[in-house]
């Protein structure tokens, strides 16, 4: 760490004032102990029933479940303590939101930079450190949390389970990750560290910390900790999804009728099982190069392309970690606005089950140019070129659905449109880079980066917006505000389409990637300024369009009419009214016929929204309506959910 | 029981996963006759090992996963066919009291072997309409 003994040497105190700084040091020491332990006690007196934090030590079986808790704790407490699959769905996705305003942020000020080719405002060194915590960020601290968010949330109301399988699992695996956050920022946090400039795929003997030295600080070290934390944090989630999923569906589900989107979650669990730990394995092999003197990576003794194995053979399945449950949302979502069931559903399962063992075989087409043998690089090129076809299948099937079908273009459905659109256009230029001969031209330009950002911001982000907004009415009890969603969308579409075809022009004409400047004196430095302006001119589109999210996201939140219809997608009409919607509607039932919610009077005066179309969602207010009609209604809703419930089963 | 379970529909749903291995053996192929960079123990193993361990590994959970599905798929059509027949058998012991009221002077045998004679017929119609409509909302509870 390069401490010093010097300064301390220097300001050695005499004997006496030794003493009395001891003796108060343990006069605070004691008054912060008595503090703690008063706040133990006071938190131990707020729980009145052990019994309901405490599961059966003798396995009764007839006798009340250990989770059957009372109420939830108010306040802070409640957040800090459930177990409750919504709530850590929720606290999933504001640390999503959070990571990706983060991560955003960092990629603004370098599309900034890259505005004019020369150095302007950002130091190179400050440029590598955002766009390494960029793409971790991105990938491990908002992509794959959330996707956890809508699983933990809706997978249980999808396969009609009570909760998770191991609810307090499913809580430590969110917990893991606020600290896993700290860990991999705290090159910006902590002032004294110098940020990880590794880049995200943290390739030896670079993140080694050998050669000029510039990447031996504790910045690394502590961001491949909190990398490893985010990895524990994973595979116990995926660990809790396969059991969910296997083991707590309700009566009326089997493998034949199972949701799409658990599919996807199942499958991508399988991955997450499979690719983690050897991230986890890999990234210690890596600290102890950094910090023990082991040579796994390096050049004398070990082998820096061990790495990049390990490292891909996660790497990649990441990939599809990252894209499968998008998959998953997209036909989940797009056929309720298409007013057709999605067109052959077991195609699509077969083919997302292809794709995760495929996504295995298909490591080392990201190192074509490393210099392995051409004999294996043909392997990875002919198991790359197949994994195409089942997600080709996803593309014609979702065309298909859409084709001849009543399309409503609600902002959910726009997203989804969108990404089907983006994901094309991200998917052939896969296929490209799957043939080692247009990889040897276009490896490590900025082709691969508009591709794979087609991916993860075209298909990931935009199905992650499309799933906010379709469910909003579920996990607010209120609807957004709809011309807003629609100017996101469209502002998000322009966006990202200009920024990301722009960089894969930015390849055909050799720009590398990751670079801070490009003012190289050589080769076509005007279109490549042109390029790169219209990029950052793209991302400052995309920034505007995710500030009304934001700003539509927690404005409804608090003031959106609330929505009273159990159906505001009107998917009974279709008859796609699934089981989280006949879940929210029993509940709304519940709350009415239960009677007088206080906040109700409050609300009432919100204006009803008037739809944009017919398509749109018509949400109420609640005031008004007399206790009779009240009663009848929620009479008659229990019915029809009922009746909801048995079409389902049948 | 083979037979029941890969079905042609199930068989014709597992082509989405036949056309990856198609283009998996076709590499393997392409490999064996065409060799342009010579031919080495160990390479050329790992070389087809990558090949044949997706291969394998997608038939495998193919296999498990249409047979899975299918079975649920019967089973689900084998419980709403019981459910329909019970339903049924249930309202024509209504329309059979009804009609005996009705009927009263009729001999017996007449009354009550009418309506059933009746509810086979209807039963031999609609079963199949049952089980295809079952089957349908099967899969839309699918799609969902």
């Amino acid at each position: 760490m390069g401490w010093t003994l010097a300064p301390l040497a220097a300001s050695e105190p005499s004997g006496a004032v030794l003493q009395t700084g001891v003796l108060g040091t343990e006069l605070v020491v004691t008054v912060l102990m008595g503090l703690f332990l008063a706040g133990v006690a006071a938190w131990l007196a707020r729980i009145e029933n052990w019994r309901s934090y405490t599961p059966l030590a003798g396995g009764g079986v007839a006798e009340e479940s250990g989770y059957a808790h009372e109420e939830k704790p108010g306040g802070l407490l409640r957040w800090l303590t459930t177990v409750d699959h919504k709530d850590i769905g929720l606290l999933y996705g504001t640390y999503g939101v959070i990571a990706f305003t983060v991560g955003g942020l960092m990629v603004m000020l370098m599309r900034a930079e890259l505005t004019a080719p020369a150095q302007d405002f950002l130091q190179a060194s400050t440029y590598n450190a955002f766009l390494t915590s960029h793409g971790i960020t991105m990938l491990f601290l908002f992509g794959t949390p959330i996707i956890a968010a809508f699983a933990n949330y809706f997978i249980p109301l999808l396969i009609g389970a009570d909760d998770m399988a191991f609810p307090r699992i499913n809580a430590i695996a969110f917990w893991l990750l606020p600290p896993g956050a700290l860990l991999i920022w705290a090159g910006f946090l902590v002032p004294s560290l110098q940020g990880a400039q590794t880049a995200w795929t943290m390739y030896p003997p670079l993140s080694a910390g050998i050669g000029a030295g510039t990447q031996s600080g504790a910045g690394v070290d502590l961001m491949l900790l909190g990398l490893h934390l985010t990895g524990v944090s994973a595979t116990m989630g995926a660990i809790n999804f396969i059991a969910t999923i296997f083991t707590e569906r309700g009566p009326d589900v089997n493998w034949a009728n199972l949701d799409i989107f658990s599919w996807t979650i199942l499958t991508q669990s399988a991955l997450i099982l499979f690719a983690f730990p050897l991230l986890g394995s890999a990234l210690i092999m890596l600290l102890m190069d950094r910090t023990l003197g082991t040579t796994f990576f390096a050049v004398q003794g070990g082998d820096p392309i061990l790495w990049q194995h390990l490292f891909w053979f996660f790497g990649h399945p990441e990939v599809y970690i990252l894209f499968l449950p998008p998959a998953g949302l997209i036909s989940l979502i797009l056929p309720k606005f298409a007013g057709r069931k999605l067109f052959g559903f077991k195609f699509v399962v077969y083919s997302t089950l292809a794709i995760g063992v495929l996504s295995f075989g298909v490591w080392a087409h990201h190192m074509f140019a490393s210099g392995i043998d051409p004999r294996l690089r043909a392997s990875f090129m002919a198991v790359s070129l197949a994994i195409a076809i089942p997600s080709a299948v996803k593309v014609f099937n979702w065309i298909t659905t859409m084709w001849n079908g009543d399309v409503r273009l609600t902002a959910p459905m726009l997203f989804m449109v969108g990404t089907v659109g983006n994901f094309i256009i991200g998917g052939v230029t896969g296929v490209f880079l799957a043939a080692i001969p247009v990889d040897l031209v276009l490896h490590d330009t900025y082709y691969v980066v508009g591709h794979f950002h087609y991916i993860v911001m075209g298909v990931l982000g935009f199905t992650a917006f499309g799933a906010l907004y379709y469910w909003y009415p579920i996990f607010t009890g209120r609807m957004y505000q709809q011309r807003l969603a629609k100017w996101h969308f469209w502002l998000t579409m322009v966006g990202t389409n200009v920024t990301f075809f722009a960089m894969l022009f930015l390849g055909y004409l050799g720009m590398p990637r990751r670079y801070a400047t490009y003012d190289f004196g050589i080769g076509p430095v005007n279109p490549v300024t042109a390029f790169h302006q219209a990029a950052t001119l793209g991302a400052f589109v995309i920034l505007l369009g995710q500030v009304i999210w934001l700003w539509n996201f927690v404005q409804s939140w608090y003031e959106g009419p609330v929505v009273n219809d159990g159906d505001p997608w009107n998917l009974k009409e279709i008859g796609q009214f699934s089981r989280e919607w006949q879940w929210n509607e029993r509940r709304i039932e519940t709350a009415i016929a239960d009677g007088g919610r206080e906040s109700s009077d409050s609300r009432a005066h919100q204006a009803p929204e008037e739809p944009e179309d017919g398509n749109e969602t018509e949400a109420r207010t609640d005031g008004g309506r007399d206790t009779d009609t009240d009663v009848e209604a929620t009479t008659d809703g229990t019915d029809a959910a009922e009746r909801g419930d048995r079409s389902d089963e049948s | 029981m083979a037979r029941t379970v890969f079905d042609r529909e199930t068989l014709l749903d597992l082509t989405v996963n036949i056309i990856p291995l198609g283009i998996l053996l076709f590499f393997v192929v392409l490999y064996s006759v065409y060799t342009p960079f010579g031919w080495d123990p160990v390479i050329t193993t790992i070389m087809y090992g990558l090949h044949v361990v997706p291969f394998v590994g997608l038939a495998i959970l193919t296999y498990f996963a249409g047979r899975a599905i299918s079975r649920a798929e019967g089973e689900a059509e084998r419980a709403a066919t019981i459910d329909d027949d019970f339903e049924r058998r249930e309202s024509n012991g209504e329309d059979r009291k009804a009609s005996a009221d009705v009927t009263e002077g009729v001999s017996g045998d007449t009354a009550e072997i009418g309506p059933e004679n009746d509810d086979d017929a209807e039963a031999g119609t609609n079963d199949e309409p049952a089980t295809g409509g079952s089957s349908g909302e099967t899969d839309t509870a699918g799609d969902e």
